[in-house]
């Protein structure tokens, strides 16, 4: 008997020890989610009156919106960037990636410190702004001036490592048939980058709509849904905060599923053979 | 039309050390060489995608210093064929045409009628990840046709291809070569292709170019050693001279007397190279011995039976390789261990230079 693929996995003893060990992972996460959800869907009132709120609503969309505004100024600054450190061949550009990555590795209230000093009114660049009239601090953009911060190394990193395995022959090649330098980027490296893109996109996002530290130091009001729920917490007790955390988490699971499923159509036939 | 003057250019691991070639309109030239020497980046170079650290490429006496390689006209083929996988085959051809801005009737003119001249109209929709591989590379080709260039650079076309699509591959390139009067210039490690489409083969060892001339110039009368050990001359040997008269001269090689055409240093050591295919071998005894031939005897110790010939081993005094090509008048091959006689005449074996 021909024995097909999927039942040699599904009997692999070394895939079923991996998977077993694996599992100890999700399982974590799952129960982890299940301390919020199981008590939530036990009192459906409670979180009804909860998702009504007018303060938890403004919440959500203010974290969604600026994240989304973060994510979209990452994308416009950050793919060149990208672009220039995965072709470039200087040793400079090990200097660069690893500034690129210190968001990455700083604790975030340190970060928070950094972006505050920078866009403060008296800041470098708060100051610059402030005299045409735009304020960072308890504001929209002080919220999306953190998020763009710590959300640097998600975005830059993907996009950076997806176009290192764009071939630059085949950018060549555009050269020699026509197309100049930009010519070629914009019809032959970005299209066939459009997953680690749009990958990179999305982990930027679901970094920004979780930052809490860095933002409560720059713009604790207006309110993003990480400073509500720690808000609620400490003054309003558990109850309040598990509600909030709920919507977040199911609104955020629903989001990641459904980029998970269509990213799957991008660039299908990009895969070489 | 293309001339390259002392080109010189350092990258990383390959370098191109003053490279001088001239290329006339319509020459079919197949650059030669071991991994590494630096073929593609010289082709990478004359397109424009690399930047010579000094010398000076002109291609109809215009200095190409400057021009970027969307002006150049040359158009670049790699090995992999470098099909743009988000695109189908007729996007992968119309990709110049619409750099060009042209119209898209005649891009669309265009390109069926490259399709049809190479037989993939029924590809057009595809993308190149469901294309076999003599399908790509005709798509790379017909894409590298339409900007109408008039240098065509391949960089190993046939290398991955199958014997039967290779040549098919190599009779399409003879045919548009001559129907649009290209110059091209061609990579490629295989002999075939050497003697079947080139009008004249240059070699390039470590960034040099060592030796420039016709298939048979390169591979079976290389100038220096390491050109004698790419072209796979079997016999190279070091010898002192013994003397010398002008045309003749004679060497000591392990002990053994061999007479060379070629004029040589008394007293010094050189080192000569005889291809196989200039050796043979003659039954035991035989009549009188040619006072100018080599001969040497010896112990047939190794048999290689190849495709078109067999490559026998003959140990001696000196040890020899001898090619025999298969379709050749030898009626009876020699068996293991059985006595012949060698012999090559001296105008077969040449000096060669040290170095590259």
């Amino acid at each position: 008997m021909v024995m097909t693929d999927k039942h040699r996995i599904r009997t692999d003893p070394c895939l079923i020890s991996f998977w077993l060990i694996g599992s100890l992972l999700v399982v974590l996460i799952i129960l982890a989610a299940a301390t919020v959800v199981i008590p939530e869907l036990l009192h459906p009132g409670h979180l009804l009156a909860v998702g009504m709120d007018s303060g938890v609503i403004n919440a959500i969309a203010i974290t969604f919106a600026a994240g989304f505004v973060a994510v979209m100024i990452l994308m416009v600054l950050g793919t060149p960037l990208a672009y220039v450190l995965a072709r470039g061949k200087s040793r400079w550009n090990r200097v660069i990636e690893t500034i690129v990555d210190l968001p990455l590795a700083l604790p975030h209230t340190v970060a928070g410190l950094m972006v505050y000093l920078l866009f403060m009114m008296r800041g470098p660049i708060g100051m610059l702004f402030y005299e045409a009239g735009i304020v960072f601090e308890d504001a929209f953009l002080g919220i999306v001036a953190a998020m763009i911060f710590v959300s640097i190394p998600y975005y830059v990193d993907a996009v950076r490592e997806g176009i290192t395995q764009v071939p630059e022959r085949l950018e060549y090649v555009a050269r020699t048939l026509g197309a100049t330098q930009y010519q070629a980027v914009r019809t032959i490296t970005l299209p066939l980058s459009v997953r680690p893109i749009l990958s990179g996109a999305f982990l930027a996002w679901g970094r920004a709509i979780g930052e809490f530290a860095a933002i409560i130091m720059i713009a604790y009001f207006p309110m993003v849904v990480s400073t509500l729920i720690y808000q609620q917490f400490t003054t309003g007790g558990l109850a309040e905060s598990r509600s909030i955390a709920f919507i977040m988490l199911v609104t955020c699971f629903v989001v990641f599923l459904v980029f998970r499923l269509i990213s799957h159509q991008w660039g299908r036939n990009h895969d070489r053979t | 039309m293309i001339a390259l003057e002392k080109v010189a250019l350092a990258l990383g691991e390959f370098s191109l050390r003053d490279i001088t070639l001239h290329i006339s309109k319509g020459e079919y030239l197949v650059v030669m060489g071991p991994s590494g020497a630096g073929k593609t980046v010289l082709l990478e170079t004359i397109a424009g995608l690399r930047i010579p650290d000094t010398g000076k490429i002109t291609v109809n006496q215009r200095d190409m210093d400057g021009v970027p390689p969307e002006h150049r006209g040359t158009a670049l083929v790699y090995q992999d064929y470098s099909l743009f996988p988000h695109m189908t085959a007729f996007e992968n051809i119309a990709f110049g045409l619409k750099m060009q801005k042209k119209p898209a009737p005649e891009i669309r003119e265009r390109v069926d009628s490259l399709l049809a001249d190479f037989g993939i109209s029924s590809l057009k929709d595809r993308y190149p990840g469901s294309l076999s591989g003599g399908e790509q590379q005709r798509v790379a080709i017909a894409r590298a046709l339409a900007v109408r260039p008039e240098i065509l650079l391949l960089d190993e076309p046939f290398a991955a291809l199958d014997p039967r699509t290779r040549e098919e591959c190599m009779r399409m390139m003879m045919r548009v070569k001559k129907s649009r009067n290209l110059t091209i210039l061609q990579v490629s490690h295989s002999r075939e292709e050497a003697y079947g489409i080139s009008d004249r083969v240059a070699l390039i060892i470590d960034g040099s170019i060592v030796q420039t001339g016709s298939a048979e110039d390169i591979l079976l009368t290389p100038q220096t050693v390491a050109a004698a050990r790419y072209a796979g001359i079997e016999n190279i040997f070091r010898g002192k001279v013994l003397s010398c008269d002008g045309t003749f001269s004679s060497l000591d090689i392990d002990g053994c007397q061999i007479t060379i055409k070629d004029k040589a240093p008394v007293g010094e050591w050189v080192t000569i190279g005889i291809a196989g295919e200039y050796v043979s071998l003659v039954e035991e005894p035989q009549g009188t011995r040619d006072a100018v031939l080599n001969t040497i005897s010896g112990i047939v110790t190794d048999i290689l039976t190849m495709e078109h010939s067999v490559k026998i081993h003959i140990k001696g005094v000196l040890s020899l390789m001898a090619v025999i090509q298969r379709n050749s008048g030898l009626t009876r091959l020699p068996l293991y261990g059985e006595h012949r006689l060698v012999v090559f005449h001296p105008e077969d074996a040449h000096l060669l230079e040290e170095g590259v």
